[in-house]
């Protein structure tokens, strides 16, 4: 999973910088507000949070069980498994099962996991044509952008750029309502369902207990995409695995309610293997591709590992004032939002994506609303101490003036008549470096803290001084 | 793979994150059932669905409304006919396609399609063929309504589900840009509670699924362009939900 060599703080400056993308992304307030009518309207919503985390947290403890009995069911039912350690390993696993079926059309449904292992770059250089059917995902592919958010991916373009994209790059002019956007892209994919020898999905969940790969959406692509095709590919991250049929009740109630406030996605899918004989439509042969790329080692690490639990909701992205403020481009990662800067890091390795756990104040806003309750602050803070701490076997994070400053600053702290010197030579000649009363500026390396923000004068008494001269009185 | 898996479960202690005051992964159990509480439960729900039918038809009604839908309820078999024609008229189809589902045989519905010079093209029967040779679809492609009937019905959220079998295709409720889905009022369940407990009793889910599960809930719609609601995006625009008593 690559990502761009622009810094983080370019990309997020010059996005909260751009008033048009601001525009676009306070309507995700709408997707909060729904949300939370929708918890509201359920018996008891917070029950069914502490449930959904339980099965993900048994699922995941016990993922290698799980894992091979849903890997026994699938093969039961004349499916077949493929196991892939790594995004390479997955595109070849794709790409020769595609070759050898003679594909030269496949059409996929929206699936970040997809993009993760960059699977349309490989089917362009095997020379299959791959086309994106989501409605989202096929406006970012024509304009040959990634997408922005997990469930909107063409949420920081407006009408007016898609009219003109469709006029520019399908000759569809004249198109100005969403509407007719959206009829056009309906005539134009239809033909490409129609056409395609294969159907690539990702996974919302899949079922051990029977084999069941359930898909969840809104447009009726996924449909499309796994009835017409004569072979269905699904990818999942290894994480998606759930134990039982019945688990589904629980995550069909969760699932479109936090992502956008709905009751119930318009459609979902249970798909459990190809078609059965005499049936008219669905693929005649399944295949289950079951990712890792970095999911062991979010696993390995204890503290962290509730990030397995994701169900890509997107609730996070929609709470999150930074997301909010930059969008999706800026984090310069597949997974963007407060999921994304604590995935990244395993996935994408931390030297690419030191700069997201950073980029948060910590609010808890993610929490608040995850369906299954992932502490996205604690992992932020746990990322963040490994990359100061130089664990995992990379070197410290931070400079060497920065380790210097805060053993100076340890030192001095830990030694009260030190630490009471020190004060009373920085409060006699802090005078002059004040202004207004507060240091706007501090000298070297500290200019960094106050180039946003204003940092307090000393007191002219400390409070062991103030305390001595009322004993003594 | 599956080695790396268990090596990394087995780092260190167990897994209790920070944040954990809701029930301990040893809490959860998944749900094993003797097939005679399956039975039980199933038998249970199916007699409350029927007390509460009335009262269950209306939530549906109510729910199918809010996200667009058109809903009919038919006191006979034969106004429920009327209906689905009434539909086909003012969609102005000259071609739909159906399923072989009882519901739609007692309605006598291949009768006044005839009658109305509409071709229905019906899975399974003469002059479309079986399975996998294909004429099913492209019929489905040409046509402007799809018929089905359906397995279970969902009050809390107006929720239809298909399970596919021979004969009764996918693609009849998703091609045709218009759905008519006939339900029989005592297929209407409160929700997705009943619904797993009912389909694991009836159909030995573990053992032998169905190649798919169909939830449709509503007509297909999107909000990608700017947050818009559009409805009718690659699924059907427009959804008809016909309750047929009696």
């Amino acid at each position: 999973m690559r990502v761009p060599s622009e810094s983080f703080a370019q990309r997020s400056s010059a996005a909260a910088q751009n008033a048009s993308l601001q525009a676009r992304l306070r309507v995700l307030n709408g997707f909060i507000i729904k949300r939370n009518l929708a918890f509201a309207e359920l018996e008891d919503g917070e029950a069914l949070r502490d449930r959904a985390r339980a099965i993900k947290e048994h699922a995941i403890a016990n993922l290698d069980r799980y894992l091979l009995q849903l890997e026994e069911s699938v093969k039961r039912l004349g499916g077949a498994v493929h196991w892939a350690r790594d995004g390479e390993e997955a595109r070849e696993i794709i790409l020769r099962l595609a070759r050898e079926r003679n594909v030269r059309r496949v059409v996929k449904s929206k699936s970040m996991i997809t993009e993760e292992i960059e699977l349309n770059e490989a089917f362009e250089r095997a020379g299959i044509e791959a086309v994106e059917t989501d409605l989202g995902e096929y406006i970012v592919q024509i304009a040959g952008e990634k997408p922005s958010h997990i469930l909107a991916p063409a949420i920081h373009k407006s009408k007016g750029d898609i009219a003109e994209l469709f006029a520019d790059e399908l000759g569809i002019k004249d198109l100005k309502e969403a509407e007719e956007i959206t009829r056009a892209a309906r005539k134009q994919l239809r033909e490409n369902f129609c056409a395609a020898d294969m159907g690539v999905t990702g996974a919302n969940f899949a079922v051990a207990e029977t084999g069941t790969v359930a898909l969840v959406e809104n447009e009726g692509n996924i449909r499309l995409t796994t009835t017409l095709p004569r072979v269905h590919v699904a990818i999942m991250g290894m994480e998606k695995v759930i134990p039982s049929l019945d688990d589904l009740a629980v995550f069909l109630k969760v699932l479109a309610r936090s992502a956008s406030g709905q009751k119930m996605s318009s459609y979902v899918s249970f798909i459990s293997g190809a078609r059965r004989a005499g049936e008219a439509d669905g693929a005649q042969e399944f295949h289950l591709v079951i990712l890792d790329n970095g999911r062991t080692r979010i696993l390995e690490n204890e503290a962290n590992r509730e990030s397995l639990y994701c169900l890509r909701c997107g609730a996070c992205l929609n709470v999150c004032p930074v997301y909010q403020k930059i969008g999706g481009h800026a984090y310069g990662t597949v997974y963007s939002g407060p999921i994304g800067s604590i995935i990244t890091p395993a996935l994408a390795g931390f030297e690419q994506s030191k700069d997201l756990p950073f980029a948060s104040s910590l609010c808890g806003a993610c929490r608040e609303i995850c369906p299954v309750r992932i502490n996205i602050p604690h992992i932020l803070l746990n990322l963040r101490s490994q990359w100061m701490e130089g664990s995992a076997g990379s070197k410290s994070g931070a400079s060497f003036l920065e380790r210097a400053a805060m053993r100076l600053w340890a030192c001095v702290m830990s030694r009260p008549r030190l630490y009471n010197f020190a004060h009373k030579l920085l409060a006699a000649f802090q005078g002059p470096m004040l202004n207004d009363g507060k240091f706007d500026r501090l000298p070297f390396a500290f200019g960094g803290w106050t180039e946003k923000r204003d940092f307090p004068p000393l007191a002219k008494k400390s409070f062991h001084s103030i305390w001595k001269d009322l004993k003594d009185e | 793979m599956l080695s790396k898996i268990r090596g990394a479960l087995k780092s260190g202690p167990r897994a209790r994150s920070a944040s954990h005051d809701y029930g301990a992964s040893e809490a959860y159990q998944p749900a094993p059932a003797s097939s005679t509480a399956l039975r039980q439960r199933a038998q249970q729900i199916s007699a409350l669905c029927d007390e509460r039918r009335e009262s269950l038809i209306k939530r549906f009604q109510t729910e199918l409304e809010l996200i667009g839908g058109h809903f009919y309820l038919a006191e006979s078999a034969r106004s429920a006919c009327d209906y689905v024609c009434r539909v086909a008229a003012a969609e102005n189809a000259k071609q739909a396609v159906a399923g072989r589902w009882p519901v739609i045989d007692r309605i006598g519905l291949a009768e006044a399609f005839r009658a109305l010079g509409i071709h229905l093209a019906v899975d399974g029967s003469q002059g479309v063929a079986e399975g996998g040779s294909g004429e099913f679809i492209p019929k489905a492609i040409e046509s402007v309504v799809g018929i089905t009937g359906v397995d279970y019905a969902l009050a809390d959220t107006a929720t239809l589900v298909l399970l596919a079998k021979k004969h009764q295709p996918r693609s009849a409720s998703l091609l045709p840009p218009v759905h008519i889905a006939l339900v029989e009022a005592g297929q209407i369940l409160s929700g997705l509670d009943d619904l797993f407990a009912l389909i694991r009793a009836d159909h030995k889910f573990s053992d032998e699924p169905p190649s798919a599960v169909t939830f449709i809930t509503g007509p297909s719609r999107t909000a990608d362009i700017e947050l818009t609601l559009v409805v009718g995006v690659h699924g059907p625009q427009r959804l008809h939900v016909v309750v047929v008593g009696g």
